[in-house]
Order: C-alpha cells, then structure tokens, then sequence
C-alpha cells in the first residue's frame, strides 16, 4: 500500500499523466485550467488545490514546460525528481489487463511501475484502486519518447500473471509499427512520408490547404505561419501517426528510413540537405543537428546501397546532376518558405521606424508569431517611461494573450509579460 | 480464501473472475447492484439508488446487504458506502401509491412534510388532482406511470401498491412435447428463475419489469412461461413480421392455443384475437405526423392482462409515450441489451419496470446454454486505387468507401471456404455491396424489398440445410431464429452501433449439436474511419465477456 508520504509524488505523476495526455494550450486561461484540474481531482477524488499545487511545482521545476505552444512534460527531468521514491518494486500480480483496453492497479502497487503506466495509458481514476485506460493516443505519445512496444509489453507482463488480451497485443504492436510514418519537421515546416502517404495528404481537402509545395515524392513543404502542433495533431485526427523530428529522434529515423525505397531515400536526401542549407543561410532554426543526422544516415545507406550495387546507376549519384537538382530544389524553395521580410536583423529597425502604430503592432506580432513557433530569441526594447529608462531584454516569447506578450528572460530566469503599448521595438538579435 | 471484490467508494464493485468466491458472491451482489460490464478477468457492477430501491421492493434489507459487501470486500469498506446504502434505502417506501375501491389512486405518506415537498414539486404537481388530508394526495387519473417516472426523478422512489387490472382470463398450459417435433419440453433452470421473479407469487410486487436475457438463451420461451403463469389474454408487441410469425410459430408449438385464439396485427394482416402479436410499426404507423396514431386502439379493443415487449431496448418513443398510461396492466419487457442507443435505459425501467433478472453471457455459455463464440477481426488494407477518393471524401462517404472495400469479397470467399461444411450469414449495412457478394457467392439475398413469404421461404431452407449461405441485410439483426447458424461474417455496419453488435453476434448464439462453438468474423479495413467504428463496437463485446482476435488480412 502506498503511503501518505507517497501522496505528494503521486499527485506530480497524475498531474504529468494528464498533461502529457490531453492537449493543453500555453495560453490557456486560468479559469479553464482551474476548472480542468477540478475535473481531475474529482476523477481521483483528491483535493483540486494539491492538483494545482502539483502543477504549480512540477512547472517551476521546468518539468512542465511551454512545447510549441502546448503544454508538455519532460519526463527524464521528472524521473530524476522522484529517482529515490522509484525504488520499491510491486508485487506480481498487481494489475489486471482487461480486453476492454482497461487496466486495473491494486493499491499495493509501487509508485515507479504507477509512474510508467501513466506514460502510455490514461489514467481514469484512483479510488481504492487506479483505473488505466490504454488508447491508440495514449501509446502513441509514449512511442514519441522513449517508450517502445517491447518495453511495454514487459513491463506489463511483469506486472500481471495473466495472459495479455490479444486484442491489446495486437494494438500495441500496430500503432508501433506505425509510428514515425510521417516526419514532421520544422524549417519551412517540413513532413517525409511514403510517397503513398505524401499522395494522400495532397488529396485531402481539408489537409492541402496547408501544403505548400511537394519538392519531393516523399518530402512536402507546409505553411509555417501556423504552431506545427496544430499540424501535429491534424495529422493524427486524420489518423495518422506523426512523429515531431527532435534532436533525440536519430534512433527512430533509422527504422523510418528502412521503410522507404532507394527512389524515396535518394531524393529525400537531396531536400534534406536543401533545407539545411536555407536553414543555415536564414538562422532560423536549431535542428542542425538532426538535419545533419539525417544527411549522414541517408548518405551512409545510399553508400551501402552503391556498394551492394543496388543503386549503382542512380542519377543521384553522378555529383553533377545531384547538384543541379540540388540547385533546382533550393530555388523552389527560398520562394515557397515564408519568412517574413522584416526576420532578417538589418532590416528589422528600419521596419519600426514606421509612423503607423497599427503597422507596427501587426508587424511585432507577426515577429514574435514567427519566433515563438521557431523557439527565437528576440530583443525587447522597452520604451522610456518614469518607471524605466527603456530597458533592453533578451528574451525567449511564449505566446501572446489579448495585449501582452509573455516570454521567458534568459539571464533573469523569470518568465516576463510585456504591454505591446510599451514596446519601443523587437529585432532578432545579431 | 483471497476475498474477490474491491469496492470503490464511488459505490462501483469490481469483482474478481477467478476467485472461488466468485459465484457466491456475484449471486448475492447481484441482487441490490447493477452489472455494468462483464469483460474477462473483473466485472463491474453498480450500486445505484434505482438498484438499492429495486433490491428493497423484492424484501433485501441494508443490514444484508452491507454485510455482503464486508463478508466479500478485499480491502476496507469505504465509510461514505455504508452511508449511501443506508440513505437510499431509507428512502424507498416512504411514498407509497395506493388505490381506493372506487379505483381512484393516491400517493400516501406517514410523512406529512416529505408529503408536502412532494406536493409544491413542480415537475410532479402537474399529475396531482388535490391534497385529500395530511398523508394523502389524489393523483390525475391516467397519469400512475408520469407520477412514478416523476418521483424517481426527483429521488423518492414509490413502493406501487395499487395493483393490476386483472385482464380477460384465457386458459394458457405449457406442452410437456412440442406440437410440431413431438419432441419433449421443458424449461431450462434459468428460465424457470426468471419467470418466477417475474410473477412473484402474482403480488404487486411482480408484475412489471424486464427480463435481460442473451440472443439463443430463449427469452420466447420465458414469455410463454409467464402468459401460462397469469393465465391471461395477452399483446405481444415485436419488431418485424417475422419476429412476429416465429412468436405465433412457438405459442402454438409449446402452448396449448390454437390456431383461433392466435392472430398478427402487421401491416399485411390486422386480426385481433386473444393472444395477438403485433409490430411496433404498425403501431406507430400514421399517414401524416399530425396525426394520431390509429393503431393504438389496440391497446383498448380487449381486456388485455399483459402486454409483452419483445426487443424493448428497440421500444420506439410513441409507445413508451402510450405505456405510461398502461401501469394497471402487468407489462413484461424481453431483451438481450438494455443499451439503448437513445440513451433512454431509464424510461425502460421507469415505464415498463425495473430489471427482475439478467445472466452475464458467458455464464450461460459456460453452463452450455449458448453457443461458445469466437469473435475475431479481419483487418484489410485499402486497396491503392480507392486511397485517393477515401482521402478527398467527407466523413460519411469516407466510412463507406472503407466499408465497401472490395477486398472484403476475396476475404469473404476465403473465410466460406474455411468453413464449408457450415451455416454461414454474411451481414452487412450497404445493399449494393451484399449484393454483389450475394451475386458472386451465388447465394441468396434478404433485404428490405424482399417479400415477407420470400423470407420465410428462405429462413426455412437454411434452417432445413438446403441453403448453406444467406446474405442479409440490417434486416436480419433481429428476432430471427435461424438455430443452426454458427459462422456470422459482418462485412459492415452501422458505424459504432454497440446494440447492433450485440444483436448480430445474438443469431450464432442459439446452442449448436455438435461442438457447440460459433464463430463471428467481422472484416475491417484498417487505419480508415471503419476501424475507428469497429472499435467502439468491439469494445462492447469485450465488455460483455468476449474476447477478440485480430488478424490481418
């Protein structure tokens, strides 16, 4: 039986649990939030204020933090909190798998195998016992991070002496075979998939509005003027699994890669390496790494491939016409990636010396939409006031809500709101 | 002994399967809490004020019940459970209905002030003629079962004591053989239980209610133990004209009526006689929606004793409109769910009368009274040429476009070979695709436009053996008797209707003479919105007990 000393660390996994399970916004008022965390305690029937309280800490602590405009959790960050808590092991035969997707946790089941529960299934309720609700979502959020169909089907063998229901087998083990079916990535806003897949997203109505360019069969360029989450999760109501590209993502890259054919790898290299170049040449990006992972990974199978001579006569592979392609892709698209003018820093104070407010309200904001959604930092210039002497902050912007901006100050290690009103101006620094 | 059952302070109870207190202790809980969902390994059941009240009315007392729950409870019980118990049971009784001589009804309390709440209710003062005295308040005539409806409502459930009309009596004697196989009859154990519960004695404390029983466990064969129980002329209302016919077909195989005392009242046949089967939509049959409904006068061209309402969770809302003015007649609700898609369980219970008796499936499949079934889903790819039109489709057409998939046949071909020697229905939801597949197979095709003696004609070969395959359409989810199916392939559905599974899994489940094993395909084409659907149905059947397979295809 857990005890009371254990009551505290429980309400930071549940709190985790539903966070990393439900779409929060950034922005989302405090009323809502209040209302939501309400919801919650109800459910587990403890009191709201140690939710709140919870999520208050577990946000402090960096645990929760701002993902594109969402709500996240940093789970590794959150295991090293609870590490001397994760101890104990339970006893067998704690949970029961129902074929009904539910998973039911006696109350003598230790706080570490609660936490990993709470990763890839949706906890429903703690009464005398927990009740886990397994969904396609729900496991394909834990296959974004570390978690891996293996790795769950042993932890819930070892928790249970029953047989696993084979519907639950089976599901496990299709959403992980399709995990990472579409790479979603930012610069421009970028997504690789099957050439069938990239074919029907084109089709679908609703989805190619935001398609702004195919520069390969399996690489599409898409608006970047919206949060890629949004794109993330259109993706997934459209039942699709996408997959973010992050900089821990290289091992998963691999198994995606072999899913594609030589056709599909040789282009994509060939846009891959494009984007880093634009990447490189507007500053706007901290995916290098992962670019340059994915250029070395995809060189290193096209390599095998020539050796094998599979590919031996691949156009791709006669340097002069890989750099007329190359060319040919870099043109197209410098004229497809929004960026807006005013990103480049030469000309960004020139842009505020604007007479028209309205202008310059509509172009700060466009600014910080644009930095906020690549993670900039921007300069905030403050104008001189009898409080201040027009202060100059380097600051991370978070979202914008009615007539303010909040961003995160570096070097203060505070997050900041700021009126537009009393904003001299914002540049990207140099 | 570990002790089988967590109670959880929200008054749910979940009750370990593989305990050897199991039985014992789901007969004993079963009385004063409601079966939620029964999948493998725990069983969920509820302890709602409607259960508690229903558990008082058939004499179970707090005290029994809270020593239940300690004698089997696992852990701790939660101090606000007792509480709840004792506060509920409290309650009922406390309102009593009541008839005078003259046949005016009362609501009747020792409570003067519960009496008087009751009476500035507003939701309920609209049923009330005038407060006779203190304890006494005359209620509008007509209105017994809106009053009764109303109360539950508002948490003071009534103790009916007023009573039945007794109907026109008719001399209804079970057959010790069947008429038409002269073979012997006689009740299954369950059968005789639910029926008996059901008459209790012939007191007002039976007489009103539904009985939950699943597809093949003989729900018919109950309703002609309780017609032979109250020895009454009786109205049978059914789904279709078929069901209807199978009902006639079993009154004169089993029961002692003849031909002359029998009658349909369908749109095809309108004869009225002591024991008539009508359908609900002759009922609810009007040319206009202004309307009235002509056919109701049914229920005042005789002295009917007892009404039965077969397939009640497919009650339509006119008739339950009508029931409410029918609480003097004994009313006998018969289904396998009582899921309603409408969400209107609480109008069955209210109206008709509470649940009196309900077996889990797998307990009749255990005991053998019911075929052992094999649920299993066959997922299929989209086949590249539809992708394009699914993915540029509106929602709608995108869950035909997968449910019409045309791989679907070739996997159809393959699961009718596998079972060659067996009695296979093929169910679906789109006509043009069954029948193609009713072209291809060479098989015969129900569906809608199919004349009524074509039907019968039809289910009468495949129960003789000499059709092997029948393809039908929604028009076979119900109240067909076809014993000797024991292969089901879905190949579409009503999106995530969970009833209708229920339903269609219900025709394979009529017990088999040889391995008494049925198997349940249905075909899905997968990472499309069919799959999505399929899953919320699959998760009913699981819930009921079912496990589920799935393959690809």
């Amino acid at each position: 039986m857990l005890s009371k000393m254990d009551d505290f660390n429980l309400s930071l996994i549940y709190v985790a649990s539903f966070v990393l399970h439900n779409k929060l916004k950034y922005n989302l008022n405090k009323t809502t939030l209040n209302l939501k965390f309400k919801k919650l305690a109800n459910n587990l029937k403890i009191n709201p204020e140690q939710i709140e309280y919870a999520f208050i800490y577990l946000k402090n602590q960096g645990i929760i933090y701002n993902n594109e405009n969402f709500f996240d959790v940093n789970l590794i960050l959150l295991q090293n909190l609870l590490k001397k808590f994760l101890k104990t092991e339970s006893p067998k035969n704690v949970i029961i798998i129902q074929p009904n997707f539910e998973i039911i946790a006696k109350p003598n089941i230790a706080l570490k195998d609660l936490f990993y529960l709470a990763q890839f299934s949706i906890l429903k309720e703690k009464d005398v016992v927990y009740k886990f609700k397994i969904t396609e979502d729900s496991l394909w959020k834990a296959f974004c991070s570390s978690w891996s169909d293996k790795k769950i089907l042993n932890l819930l063998s070892n928790l249970t002496d029953k047989q696993l229901p084979e519907n639950i087998l089976f599901t496990i083990k299709e959403v992980y075979k399709r995990k990472a079916e579409i790479l979603l990535g930012k610069i421009g806003y970028f997504i690789i998939a099957k050439k069938f897949l990239i074919q029907q997203l084109e089709k679908d109505a609703e989805f190619k509005k935001l398609i702004l360019k195919k520069i390969s069969p399996s690489l599409l360029l898409l608006d970047n003027t919206i949060p890629i989450i949004d794109i993330y999760y259109k993706l997934r109501q459209k039942n699709f699994f996408p997959e973010l590209l992050t900089e821990k993502i290289s091992k998963i890259n691999n198994e995606f890669i072999l899913k594609l054919n030589n056709e599909e790898i040789e282009n994509l290299y060939s846009a891959i390496i494009t984007l880093k170049e634009i990447a490189v040449e507007h500053k706007i990006s901290v995916q290098y790494n992962i670019l340059n992972n994915l250029i070395n990974k995809l060189d290193k199978i096209i390599q095998n491939n020539i050796k094998s001579n599979a590919v031996k006569n691949s156009i791709i592979y006669q340097t002069e016409l890989k750099n007329s392609i190359k060319q040919n892709i870099l043109k197209t698209l410098k004229s497809y990636i929004k960026i807006p003018a005013y990103a480049s820093p030469n000309k960004i104070s020139e842009e505020y010396k604007g007479e028209n407010p309205a202008q310059k309200l509509n172009d700060m904001k466009s600014l910080l939409n644009f930095a906020i959604i690549h993670k900039m930092l921007v300069v905030i210039k403050l104008k001189p006031s009898y409080k201040n002497e027009g202060e100059e902050y380097l600051a991370e912007p978070r979202y914008i809500y009615k007539d303010k901006v909040y961003a995160y100050i570096k070097n203060l290690k505070l997050e900041k709101s700021f009126k537009f009103k009393d904003i001299n101006f914002i540049m990207l620094p140099t | 002994m570990d002790k089988p059952l967590i109670i959880q302070s929200d008054l749910t109870l979940l009750l370990e399967t593989d305990s050897n207190l199991y039985e014992e202790a789901r007969d004993l809980i079963s009385k004063f809490a409601e079966l939620v969902k029964s999948p493998e390994h725990i069983h969920t059941y509820k302890i709602t004020p409607l259960s508690l009240w229903n558990a008082s009315s058939s004499g179970v007392t707090k005290e029994m019940i809270i020593e239940t729950l300690k004698r089997f409870s696992k852990y701790e019980l939660p101090e606000n459970v007792i509480f709840e118990i004792n506060e509920n049971i409290d309650r009922y009784g406390k309102v009593k209905l009541i008839k005078d001589s003259e046949g005016n009804y009362f609501l009747y309390s020792d409570d003067d002030i519960l009496l008087t709440e009751i009476f500035y209710n507003k939701n309920v003062s609209k049923f009330i003629q005038h407060r006779k005295d203190r304890n006494h308040i005359l209620i509008k005539p007509n209105y017994r079962g809106h009053i009764k409806q109303a109360l539950i409502n508002i948490g003071f459930p009534v103790e009916d004591l007023a009573g039945y009309e007794d109907g026109a009596f008719l001399n209804i004697e079970l057959r010790n053989n069947t008429l038409f196989t002269n073979i012997e009859f006689k009740l299954r154990p369950y059968q005789e239980e639910a029926s008996a519960i059901f008459y209790a004695g012939n007191s007002p404390k039976g007489g009103s209610g539904v009985i939950v029983l699943p597809c093949g466990a003989g729900k018919t064969i109950v309703g002609l133990k309780i017609m032979s129980l109250l020895k009454t002329e009786t109205l049978i209302l059914v789904t279709s004209v078929t069901a209807a016919r199978q009902w006639l077909f079993e009154l004169l195989d089993k029961t002692n009526l003849t031909e002359d005392q029998i009658a349909e009242y369908s749109g095809e046949i309108k004869n009225i006689k002591p024991v008539t089967v009508a359908t609900y939509q002759i009922l609810t049959h009007r040319k206009s929606e202004n309307e009235e409904f002509k056919h109701f006068e049914i229920f005042n061209k005789k002295n009917w004793g007892l009404i039965i309402y077969d397939e009640v969770h497919l009650l339509p809302a006119p008739v339950f409109r009508m029931t409410a003015e029918l609480q003097a007649k004994r009313r006998l609700g018969l289904t396998a769910t009582l899921v309603r898609e409408d969400k209107k369980e609480t109008d069955v219970f209210s109206l008709i009368g509470p649940k009196k008796y309900d077996v889990p499936w797998r307990e009749l499949e255990k005991q053998g009274w019911i075929a052992k079934a094999l649920c299993t889903e066959i997922r299929i790819k989209l086949p590249n040429q539809l992708r394009y039109k699914y993915s540029i489709s509106s929602d709608r057409e995108k869950f035909k476009i997968a449910s019409t998939n045309p791989v679907k046949i070739e996997i159809t071909k393959k699961l009718i070979e596998k079972h060659k020697e067996d009695n296979i229905l093929i169910i679906g939801q789109y006509i043009e695709q069954l029948k193609k597949i009713s072209n291809e197979l060479n098989a015969p095709f129900i569906y809608g436009a199919t004349k009524n003696f074509e039907r019968d004609e039809l289910y009468k070969k495949f129960k003789e053996g000499k059709i092997k395959i029948l393809v039908i359409s929604k028009v076979g989810n119900f109240a067909i008797d076809l014993p000797d199916a024991n292969v089901l392939i879905q190949i579409s559905g009503t999106f995530g209707s969970r009833q209708e599974e229920a339903q269609r899994l219900g025709r394979i489940l009529r017990p088999k003479k040889n391995s008494n094993q049925a198997f349940f395909y249905t075909i899905v084409t997968s990472e499309t919105k069919e799959q999505f659907f399929a899953f919320k149905r699959q998760l009913f059947l699981t819930e009921q007990g079912y496990k589920y397979v799935i393959q690809n295809g």
